[in-house]
Order: C-alpha cells, then structure tokens, then sequence
C-alpha cells in the first residue's frame, strides 16, 4: 500500500487505541446541575446534599456510568436566596450541556427559579421544596419530600391525638413554605378539635424572640407548633429557656430533623418534637446500603437531608438511563416514575408532580433524635 | 403582667442600645463627626466575646474585657485612618470613609467567620421569682452591666483629668486647644471609648441572643443612631434615654401590632424627630437647618 | 479639556461616537450569555448613579436613601404587570412617576434639614421602606418577593435572551442621559449648582432654593423608578432584598469613584464597579472588601473621583487635579 494509505491508517489506529484507553473516560460527561445552599443560613442541608450526592455519584460512576458516559453534577451555590437561585436557573438553562437540575432547598428559592426552568424547558428536581404550590406551578417542576397537605395533618395527628394537647399557639417563619406549612397544620388541628390560641411569624435569620415569646406566653397555650428552620429554633429554644417558660411543649415539622439542629440548640432543644421520612435503622437493604456508605465514607451519620437528596440524584439517573439526554425526554419518562426505590420510601409522581410520604413521629431525647414511643 | 414582661424585656435590649448611642454621643460631642463603622465595631467586639465564651472557655468577664478591648483598638485604627488625616473637612469626607471601612469590615467577617450565625453558650439561663412575677436573671445581669458602664463612664468623664479634657473639647475644641489641651489625643481616646462601649454592647447581645454574625452591626448601628438622636446629639443622659424609650416600645409594638412591625419603630422615631425636632429630647438647639 | 467638563455634543462627535458605535456592535461579537447580562448591569447603574448625582454631585444634597426609589420602580412594575397584566411600555414610566411621587412626599418636609442630618432622614426613610416592603405582604408578598414578572415586551417584541436586553438599556441609557444632560445643561442645571456653591447668595438673588431642591429630588427618583421596573422585568423575580442601605451604598460608591458633578463621572464610575470584578475574577469573594478600599481611596487621594468637579468633597488629595481658574473659559472648538 501507499505511504499515504499507510499513515492514514495508522493515524486511525492510533486515534482508536487512545480514545478507549486507561487515560479515562472518554465519552462525554453527562452534566447535572446543582442549585443549593452550601454557605449562609442553610448551609449545613445544602452540603448534607452535596455529601450524599457525591457518594452516589461516586457509586454510579464505578459502576460504569450512565450508558457509558460519567456523570458529572455542576454545583452552584445559591445559599437558598431566591435571587440566587434565579440567576444560577439563568445560567444553567442557557447552557446546553445541562440535561436536568437538582435544587433548590426552600420553596422561595425553588418558585423564584421555575418560571426560567419553565420557559427554557428544562427540570427542576427539588428534594425539599413542600409547598403545594410548587409542583403544581409548572410542568417541569418536581418535588419529592411530600407537601405540607400531607404533612400538616400528621403532625396535628401528633399534637392532638397522640400528644393530647388541645390548647396550640403557632410560631411560623414568614416566607412561602412558613405559611403553607402553618395554614396546613391549623386546618388539620382545628378539625381534630384543637383551639388554635394565637399565631404568629418572625422572619428568617430574626435574633430576638424574647418579645414575641413573652406575647404567646400570655395566651397560656400546651404547645408551640413551630415551622421553622434550625437556626431560628435553636435560638426559640434557647431563650424560651431564658424566659423561664418551660410549661409548653415545642413541636416543629421535618425541616428541623438536623445534627446542626442540636449542636447549636444543645440541651435546650431536649423534648423537641418532630417528624421524619427517613430514619438510619430503617432495616430495609437500600438504605441500610446508603448508611453504611455513608457512615464509612463521611464518619457520621447521613440525616434526613442528605437521603432524599440521595433517591434525587438517583432518581434523576435511573430516568436517564431510560430516556437519554434530551430535557424534554427526561421530564417525560420522570413523570411515569411508579414506586421508585428509594431511601426516604417509595417514591410515585401524583399528576401534580410531587408525592405522598410515610411520615414517623421523633423526638429529641439526651441530645438525640428518637422514635417516639407511646406510652 | 404581661406588659411588666415586655417593659423589661424592652428595658434589657433599651441598655444595649443606649451603650451604643452614648458612643455615638462622645464622638459627635467631643469631634462633631458621625461615623456609620460603628455597628462593625459593634459586631467585632461580639465576635470577640464569642471566641472567648466559646472556644476559648473563658468567664463572661473576661471575654467582656476582651471584646472592649478588641473594640477600642479598632476604635484607635479608624480614628487614625478616617479621621486624622481629614481634619478640616467638615463631616461628609469622614463619614464617606467610615462606610468604606463598614464595607470592608463586614466583607472581612463574612470571609474569616463564615456567614453563619454562631452559637454564644449560654451564662445565667435561670430565672427567679420576684412578688410572684418570673424574671430573667440574664435581664437583669445585662442591665446591671450596662448601668455600671455608664456609672464608670460618668466617673471617668466628671473626675479624671483626660475627662475634663474631654469636656473641654466638646464645648470648643479650639478653646481647649488655645489652653494647653491636646485635642488630637482627646478625638482619639474619644473614639476609642465610644468604640470600646460599643464592643461591650456587642458582647452583651451575643449573649443574651446566642448568636453572632458578621451583619449584626447594621441594624444596631443604625438603631442606636435613631437613640442618639432621639435623647439629643449631645446628651448622654438622653442617649440613655433613648435607648430605653426606643426598646420599650419596639418590644411594645410586638405585644400590641406584630413583631414583624419591631425594626420600624427606631426608624420612625428617627425620621420624625429629625423633622420634628432635630435636637432631640434633652440635646441643645443644634443648626440642623 | 477636563474629563468633568466633558458632555456629548455636536461639536465633539469624533469623542462619543465610535463609543456609541462599539457599544452597538459589542453584541455581534460578544455571544456569552454572561458578559452581556454584566453589560445589562452596568447599563442598569449608569442610570441609578447619574441619577443620584443630580441630588448629590449637582444639587449638593446628600441623599442616602436612593436604593428605597429603585426599589418602589421595581416593586411598582412588579405588582402592575404581574397582578394587572400592565405591559412594561406602561409600567417603566409609571415605575417613575410613582417613585418621584415618593421622592416628592418625602423631601417636602425634610429638604430644610442639611448635611448630616438630611443624610440621617434619607438613611432612616430607606430603612421604613424596606421593613413596609418586608411586612405589607398583602401588597409586596414581603420575604417571598415577586416571581414570575414578565420580560420586557414591546408591542409584541420580546428581548431575546440578554443581548435583547443589553440593546433594550442601551437604548433607555441613551435617552435617559440625553435627558440628563438637558437638565443640566438648562436653567434648572444651574440652579442646582448655584445651591450646591452658596445656598444663600443664590436665595438672595431671589432663587426659590426650596422649590428647586424638591424638583432635584424628584429628577433623580424618576429616573431611580425607571432603572428600577427595567432591573424588574429583566430579573424576572424582585424581593426586597435587593433594595438595602447596601445598595445604597454601592450606587454612591460608584457615583464618588466615577466622580460627582459632571456628566462622565458617574457613567465612569458605574461602568468601572460593575465591570471590576468581572475581570479580576478572584475579586468576586473580596467584592465588599475592594469596592470599601476603592472608596476609601478615593476619598484619601483623589475626592473628586475620576472625572467628577473637584471641590464638591471640600479636600485636596494627593492625585487630585488642580481646580479650574473661574475666570478661563475653554474656548468653543
């Protein structure tokens, strides 16, 4: 053969020994990103995400990737600022390398971002967004934490029923989920036949409690019904205690579940009750696999956060292996998701785009969270 | 009783503010400037005592001197940097100075600390009852703190020698500079003094609240301004009652509007005594127009 | 000639045209996304600064509250066009006049006030604006803001993506301080400077200082309102975050780098803060850090910023030019 044949050839034959070599991966990543608060006030559930995530991707990738191809995950963040998180959904969409996005972590930040995830087409997969308005308000719009609608009543279950506490004042953080999260659990409450006695909002990062704590004080209410963050609980905690007003129980929703919760809170946050969709003991092999992971690659224990975050990166992969990497494509096979496997339980779209949880009663005991148990 | 509370708990925040707004006080007395660094002051000495409490274990008295003393160095650096140099040119050149400095303090925070808030242990968490009525033994501590600051302060301005001096200047610094006194270090201890109050008020906040973070001088400033102004420029005894007037009924308002309506009441006091009457409740007739 | 003397005009055409023209074509060239929404923002600032130095660099009032009208523009044109469909040719100038109403009601009965305090009274006024806007849920949806504010279309032209945008601000820079420049190159231009020299040898020649105060004020929160609804359909989503004394704070540190009292200062100075950090993108965490030393710089060495008129900052610093004798007059090329 010819020279030029020949160098021809071998120009191919090199190009070919290279390109699947043990450089790597040489397909193309497929790029997820990321829309979450890793500094700022909600810092420490935006990396309990980020950990979580990374130990999955880190389990996907081993095992060959998604069809042959990495998977990468573009973290932004957005410390849960709605102006943040509406920029990062303008940097992200515009960008055709991103085949989906995860985020973000309250349903403020997640409605500010939708209408650009919305009119760009791409979806928007938020593992904590409860607000039973944000599903619904956009067709590429995915929640998988439960709403309040469910939640509300479970736990006016707990304060009514199980507690037996009649006489309920509420505390709520005035933002979306704040006031979704209230109207749910006063609704609920009222029908189970609690006199709801005062309410009242403090808006996020507010230091000072002792006056509108000394207000409550006045209606003598059995329990506080506090939709809240860790932050401004740990704080209501503390100086509640300040206040000398120990005769009232604290009871707040699933967003308190958090190490960080009691760290900063300490033996004032003892007696605090909340609700949980995921608990480590759970003895189901799935998330017996993800704790153990977990507890090996990160030496703590993984919290509520960083599980559903978990069934998010892997839902998320599990639709793409199905139905590629085109955004319209992955919105449609996401939709028929039917009893998904994952760590915080079973997971199916409802025509709303968002599900219905299992939830389980907690209670902080000796600086721990634990099962409650009725005695 | 319920208002008995609320008065008291108006009462404890009434004295953080008025620590700060007697600061602002000594140094528009004594230089006839502003400065808007002073909630960063404010919030440095908060994080001083932070450190002490938290990491470092120390007793609540220590890490009070600790963050009056971090404040005062401060205090001694932005008299040196915005105000020295620019003597004789009125009060804008300055106070444009000190929000840089505010500026830079507060992204400085924001990069060493984090932006987080940071848990302050607690001291003094118990309450004890009094004619049947339960009180905060922290209440009480704080005001009891701020009451003997102001009485030290009193006894440092009336008895001792650079007090007088102080004195001097703030009733005509080139009287006093025409008698032997040395104004510069008189505008330099003045600043570091109101810097070192407010740094002490910023230990008693981080205590009291549980929490420091590098933004918490923005509204302290400005609230202890508002008090300032309400009591009078020039008065410390109306900074003080400023501070009480503007916490009592802040926490007022909580128990009778919504809390959410709290931060509005120092800006309205400062917005309609300006308008209203701009030298306050117990200032001289100042040239505000 | 010095930079503060400069305005485009006729007779310096060779100056801003090839300018004007870069700024055209800027986008034909440029395609990322991001820089052009950079360009976005610098368009945006040119508009909130020069606006501010109508009261403070001409008028000489020292106003703090600048960030409180951008926010009742944004705010205005948010709740018109999301809650009663007003398209945005209707909601930027009404974005203006609303908060020129503002600006009205709030210098009538505080523009007596002067230096330290007037700033004190503007500070506590963007301070009650921003808790009303935070609490009056029922009119501003407080902490959660306003999502969902439609893009900037006229009359069936949509801006597509950023470099629609970019042309959109370019085009209202350009009548804004077309407008600006009209002002004070007008009767009522040196009427504010006159107050600005020597309030009373001004009132003693029978200026009524009051009046022309006030109708500085409601120049510049005009013009505040209307970069305030353009941020608004830009952003897409408004909350009151946006509109603290921080804000505040940038736009006068962008009017005092760039320099006050002239025209070029504060297009300068905008252009510059925006665009600063960009280039040194380590920057962007130590952002506060730089813009407080540049402002302290700035005021140290050279008060009169890049191309503001020396002497309104009453100092000297080390790089400052020297003053303009008032008796020379440039002669006209």
């Amino acid at each position: 053969m010819n020279r030029k044949k020949l160098f021809w050839m071998s120009l191919i034959v090199f190009s070919l020994l290279f390109s699947t070599g043990p450089l790597g991966w040489s397909a193309e990543p497929i790029y997820i990103a990321f829309s979450g608060p890793l500094t700022g006030n909600y810092a420490e559930y935006g990396q309990n995400w980020q950990k979580a995530i990374n130990l999955a991707v880190g389990w996907i990738n081993a095992a060959g990737g998604v069809n042959g191809r990495p998977l990468e995950i573009v973290y932004g963040d957005s410390k849960s600022d709605p102006k943040e998180s509406a920029a990062l959904a303008q940097k992200y969409t515009s960008d055709p390398k991103f085949v989906a996005e995860i985020g973000d972590f309250t349903s403020t930040a997640c409605m500010a971002a939708q209408p650009i995830y919305d009119r760009a087409g791409m979806v928007q997969l938020s593992p904590t967004a409860s607000h039973p308005k944000f599903a619904p308000g956009s067709i590429w719009s995915f929640g998988i934490i439960g709403t309040q609608a469910g939640e509300g009543p479970f736990m006016a279950r707990y304060a009514v029923q199980l507690l037996g506490k009649k006489k309920i004042a509420v505390l709520y953080i005035n933002n979306d989920w704040g006031i979704a999260t209230k109207d749910y659990f006063i609704k609920a409450a009222k029908e189970m036949g609690a006199e709801i006695l005062a309410v009242e909002a403090f808006f996020e990062a507010d230091k000072d409690f002792t006056g509108v704590l000394t207000k409550l004080r006045g209606y003598k209410p059995e329990l506080l019904y506090i939709p809240s963050m860790y932050n401004e609980m740990a704080l209501i905690a503390k100086q509640r205690e300040k206040l000398g007003w120990m005769d009232v129980l604290l009871m707040g929703p699933g967003s308190l579940y958090s190490p960080k919760l009691l760290e900063i809170g300490g033996p004032s946050v003892n007696g605090l009750y909340t609700s949980a969709v995921f608990f480590p003991k759970d003895p189901r092999p799935e998330v017996q696999k993800f704790v153990k992971g977990f507890e090996e690659k990160y030496k703590a224990s993984p919290n509520m956060f960083a599980a559903i975050a978990y069934d998010g990166i892997n839902l998320l992969t599990e639709v793409i292996r199905k139905a590629g990497t085109d955004r319209k494509a992955i919105r449609d096979e996401l939709t028929k998701t039917k009893n998904f496997p994952g760590v915080t339980g079973k997971i199916t779209f409802t025509e709303r785009r968002d599900v219905i949880k299992d939830y389980r009663q907690l209670v902080i005991k000796n600086g721990e969270f634990t099962l409650y148990e009725a005695k | 009783m319920l208002i008995l509370a609320q008065f008291i708990n108006g009462f404890t925040q009434g004295s953080i503010y008025a620590l700060i707004a007697i600061g602002f006080v000594i140094i528009f007395g004594t230089m006839n400037l502003v400065t808007f660094a002073h909630g960063e002051v404010y919030m440095v000495g908060a994080f001083m005592g932070f450190f002490a409490l938290s990491l470092w274990h120390l007793p609540w008295y220590l890490a009070l001197a600790m963050g009056m003393g971090v404040a005062w160095i401060l205090g001694f650096l932005i008299e040196k940097i915005a105000f020295r140099p620019l003597r004789a040119a009125g009060h804008m050149p300055p106070l444009l100075i000190t929000i840089g400095l505010s500026i830079i303090l507060k992204d400085l925070a924001v990069i060493l600390f984090g932006a987080e808030n940071r848990p302050v242990p607690s001291i003094y968490g118990e309450t004890i009852k009094i004619a049947g009525f339960q009180i905060s033994l922290l209440q009480l501590f704080i005001i009891a703190l701020a009451g003997l600051l102001i009485i030290v302060l009193r006894l440092l301005i009336q008895g001792t020698k650079i007090g007088r001096a102080m004195r001097a200047t703030a009733q005509d610094h080139e009287a006093a500079y025409a008698m032997g006194v040395n104004v510069n270090r008189v505008f330099s201890i003045s600043f570091s003094l109101a810097s070192c109050l407010g740094g002490a008020a910023g230990v008693m906040v981080g205590v009291y609240y549980n929490a420091v973070y590098p933004v918490m001088g923005d509204t302290a400033g400005l609230k202890g301004f508002a008090a300032c102004i309400l009591g009078g420029l020039t008065s410390i005894p109306g900074a003080i009652l400023g501070g009480l007037i503007i916490g009592i009924v802040e926490n007022l308002t909580v128990q009778f509007i919504a809390s959410g309506y709290r931060d509005i009441v120092a800006f309205l006091v400062l917005v309609i005594v300006l308008v209203i009457r701009p030298q306050g409740i117990l200032g001289k007739k100042i040239r505000a127009v | 000639m010095a930079l503060y003397d400069f305005t485009p005009r006729r007779n310096n055409i060779k100056v801003w045209l090839p300018i004007l023209a870069g700024l055209l074509i800027l986008p034909l060239f440029v395609k990322s996304e991001y820089i052009l929404n950079i360009g976005v923002y610098a368009g945006i600032y040119v508009i909130l600064a020069s606006s501010l130095n109508i009261t403070n660099g001409y008028t000489g009032l020292f106003s703090f509250g600048h960030a409180a009208f951008y926010g009742i523009g944004a705010y205005t044109a948010g709740i018109l066009s999301t809650r009663y469909d007003f398209p945005f040719l209707l909601t930027l100038p009404l974005a203006g006049i609303v908060a020129a109403i503002f600006g009205a009601a709030i210098a009538l009965p505080t523009l007596r006030l002067r230096g330290i305090f007037l700033a004190l009274v503007t500070i506590g006024f963007q301070q009650i604006t921003f808790l009303v806007i935070m609490n009056w849920i029922g009119l501003t949806r407080g902490p959660m803001g306003i999502p969902g504010i439609p893009p900037a279309s006229i009359l069936g032209w949509e801006p597509s993506g950023n470099r629609g945008y970019y042309y959109l601000i370019l085009a209202i820079d350009l009548i804004v301080l077309f407008l600006i420049a009209r002002i004070i190159n007008s009767r009522v231009g040196r009427t504010f400077v006159a107050i600005r020299e020597d309030e009373l040898a001004a009132q003693s020649i029978s200026i009524n200082t009051f009046h022309a105060k006030i109708l500085s004020f409601v120049i510049a929160t005009f013009f505040a309102g209307i970069a305030g609804a353009f941020f608004a359909h830009h952003a897409r989503f408004i909350s009151a975050d946006s509109f603290r004394l921080e804000e505040t704070f940038l736009i006068l540190t962008m009017l005092i780098v760039g320099g006050m009292g002239s025209f070029l200062g504060p297009v300068i100075g905008a252009v510059f803060l925006v665009i600063l950090p960009e280039i040194f993108r380590f920057l962007l965490e130590y952002r506060g850090v730089v813009y407080g030393l540049i402002m302290i710089a700035t005021i140290l060495f050279r008060p009169e910023g890049i191309a503001g008129v020396p002497g309104i900052i009453p100092t000297r610093g080390i790089l400052s030019q020297p003053e303009k004798q008032p008796a020379a007059e440039e002669p006209a090329t």
